[in-house]
């Protein structure tokens, strides 16, 4: 059994890849799709009025919904930013989360299955969102979302022909 | 002949079994409308039984409407070695799986797919727990499926063997004695908990009963054990009452199930024997093992005693969870870990070292703090001030307990394989090859700027290990070196 050192400094870091950014159409989702929630969010708390006269419960409940929906928005701006991914050899890495920034790697050899999804939102943006599933317990799923289609089938086939191919 | 080179949809057939699969669900969903209507019926039956058959109708037609959508927008193909299919409802999803990736290939024909001439076959990876897709096809398109499928197929290698090691079918047979001195070292105080809750909960029920029922227990406990109560030394005996129905109650499990353990071995499989009225058995592959689990309380490490478990991917099809044998007594890890390792597995020098620091203690503390807190609140809220020492007592256990969190918390990469020691009291070793590894994360708190820490959190078919408050340059290291490791090690398996 041949089992040679690994030399890290010989490859490219995790940390000095150079990260490709998700479509800037995504901000748009991310927003249509918190607008949607907190229109629904605040609908319902509308119906507070109907079991109480007083509407006092009903206009704190709406104010935290407004308020917690500018924060969102302003860290979606920034969540933005921080999302990408990186295709190297033997593996592919995510990088996403603001307030818990995660970087997450997938070596090529486990993954189990890719799927590419469309949802009615990123649909009408003209966006996907590639799931890439591995056979682990926890962290089962890396979801790379704002994606155009090229790009999403562009990562599909490099997966794929990676796998088929077993090794190089 | 279907040619699956192409997307092609499951038969009209396919429909009905379809439809009955949505009717049980819509029907499952509407049968709390359906009791609420037959409750609340004015006496006229007419009308009762109208609403019930409306409702069915209702149910069957979105069944029907499901159903057909499915079949519609269900594609699938086979193409360049992986099997390729369309699904979803509303958004639209294709999912690929490559075909060396299928973990079992299975069909099923119940009663209705014989009547129909179908079959259901089903495809399980190691992603879910579940099958991921099951198409219903005709016969003659399931023969061209499997055609299809075994010509597209490429061959997988065969996984490298060590040497032999040991003869055919040595066995070992375990000493029921060290199985109940290790299941005494193990902590107990954990069945007290569940035994007081169960205890609660039958006082709640008693005192729901009537106040009547109530005071006259009551009365009689005054009258009978009111010296006995009241005092400290009362509740002491209750407690050690308590601990001894706990012990016995755990000595019990543990005997019928793991007595008179045995164990019979070769190169590949280890399969054990145990329990004490009907006799159960837990097969092992080698190459199906993912992690070696090996626990030493204090008690266990002073009498030479281990717990140790074999954990194995739990995702496909053929795993139970329960499947996780766990091995109490003598301690036998050095065994285990040379058939799994290889038996040279000790001398293995270390590539990659980390410990970490003074945050896991903060991480173990902050759900005490919160319990503490609540707990005070409540105490103070109903006037009981004296008895918020014990929460605050808790509190003061937790620091020590972080404390050996901390100590515990490691991670050590060698040649072949990687240690993650962790546990609070006792120390666990959980041991791992490179090639069990699926996925490496990485995860900074906003506190990580000003502490340079980062927690590494690496997951396997069988388990996640989190390993919190690493420095960052270390974590990084690791992080790189288990990919690169993983990555050869593959490779190395497959050459």
């Amino acid at each position: 059994m041949s089992n040679h050192q690994i030399e890290t400094a010989s490859t490219d870091l995790i940390e000095e890849l150079h990260y490709e950014p998700v479509s800037p159409k995504f901000k748009s989702v991310q927003i249509a799709s918190a607008v949607i929630a907190y229109s629904l969010l605040a609908a319902l708390a509308l119906l507070l009025l109907l079991i109480d006269d007083i509407p006092w419960w009903c206009v704190a409940a709406e104010t935290v919904i407004v308020v917690s929906f500018i924060i969102n928005l302003t860290i979606l701006r920034e969540a933005y930013k921080l999302k990408g991914y990186a295709l190297r050899k033997h593996d592919i890495t995510y990088r996403g989360g603001v307030i818990f920034p995660k970087i997450t790697t997938v070596p090529f050899a486990r993954i189990q299955q890719v799927s590419i999804k469309q949802n009615p939102i990123s649909r009408y943006f003209g966006l996907c969102a590639i799931d890439i599933v591995n056979g682990a317990q926890g962290l089962s799923s890396l979801t790379i979302q704002g994606l155009t289609k090229e790009k999403a089938d562009a990562i599909k086939n490099a997966i794929t022909q990676r796998l088929n191919n077993n090794h190089d | 002949m279907t040619d699956f080179s192409v997307p092609q949809r499951m038969s009209l057939s396919a429909l009905v079994i379809y439809f009955l699969k949505f009717f049980r669900l819509t029907f499952n969903a509407s049968v709390i409308y359906l009791t609420y209507t037959l409750f609340q019926s004015d006496g006229d039956f007419v009308k009762t039984i109208l609403k019930i058959a409306v409702t069915i109708g209702c149910t069957a037609l979105l069944a029907l409407i499901l159903a057909s959508l499915a079949i519609f927008k269900m594609k699938f193909h086979v193409k360049d070695g992986n099997l390729i299919y369309r699904h979803n409802l509303i958004s639209r999803a294709t999912t690929t799986i490559p075909l060396n990736r299928i973990h079992t290939l299975r069909t099923k024909q119940e009663l209705l797919y014989r009547l129909l001439d179908l079959r259901g076959v089903l495809f399980d990876t190691l992603a879910a727990k579940d099958e991921e897709i099951e198409l219903v096809l005709s016969e003659s398109d399931w023969q061209s499926l499997l055609d299809r499928i075994e010509r597209q197929e490429r061959p997988q290698s065969d996984v490298t063997d060590m040497p032999p090691a040991y003869n055919p079918s040595s066995s070992i047979e375990f000493s029921n004695k060290n199985l109940v001195f290790d299941a005494l070292c193990q902590n107990h105080l954990k069945g007290m908990v569940v035994l007081g809750g169960f205890a609660s909960v039958v006082f709640n029920t008693l005192s729901d009963l009537s106040d009547n029922s109530f005071e006259l227990i009551e009365s009689y406990l005054e009258s009978h054990f009111d010296h006995f109560v009241v005092s400290w030394v009362g509740i002491a005996m209750i407690m050690a009452c308590t601990y001894i129905v706990s012990l016995v109650l755990w000595l019990g499990k543990v005997l019928l199930r793991y007595y008179n353990l045995s164990l019979t071995y070769d190169n590949k499989i280890l399969t054990f024997s145990h329990g004490l009225f009907s006799r159960l058995s837990s097969r092992f592959t080698r190459d199906k093992i993912c992690t070696i689990w090996i626990k030493r309380n204090y008690f266990e490490k002073r009498f030479g005693l281990s717990t140790l478990a074999l954990k194995q991917a739990l995702n496909s099809s053929a795993q139970k969870e329960d499947d996780n044998l766990k091995i109490y007594g003598h301690d036998c890890s050095d065994f285990f870990l040379g058939w799994w390792l290889g038996q040279d597995y000790a001398s293995e020098a270390d590539i990659a070292t980390a410990k970490s620091g003074k945050g896991v203690i903060t991480h173990s503390l902050i759900p005490d703090l919160l319990l503490s807190s609540v707990a005070i609140v409540v105490l103070c809220h109903f006037g009981l001030y004296g008895w918020t020492i014990l929460p605050v007592i808790y509190l003061s256990v937790g620091i020590p307990k972080g404390i050996l969190t901390m100590r515990h918390s490691h991670i050590t990469l060698k040649d072949s394989y990687l240690i993650i020691n962790n546990g609070r009291f006792a120390e666990i070793k959980n041991y791992l090859k490179y090639d069990n590894v699926e996925v490496v994360r990485v995860t900074r708190t906003p506190l990580s700027q000003f502490t340079g820490r980062v927690s590494l959190s690496i997951s396997t078919t069988g388990s996640t290990f989190t390993i919190r408050s690493l420095r960052q340059e270390q974590g990084m290291d690791i992080y790189e070196r288990l990919l690169a490791k993983s990555i050869v090690s593959k490779g190395t398996a497959k050459e």
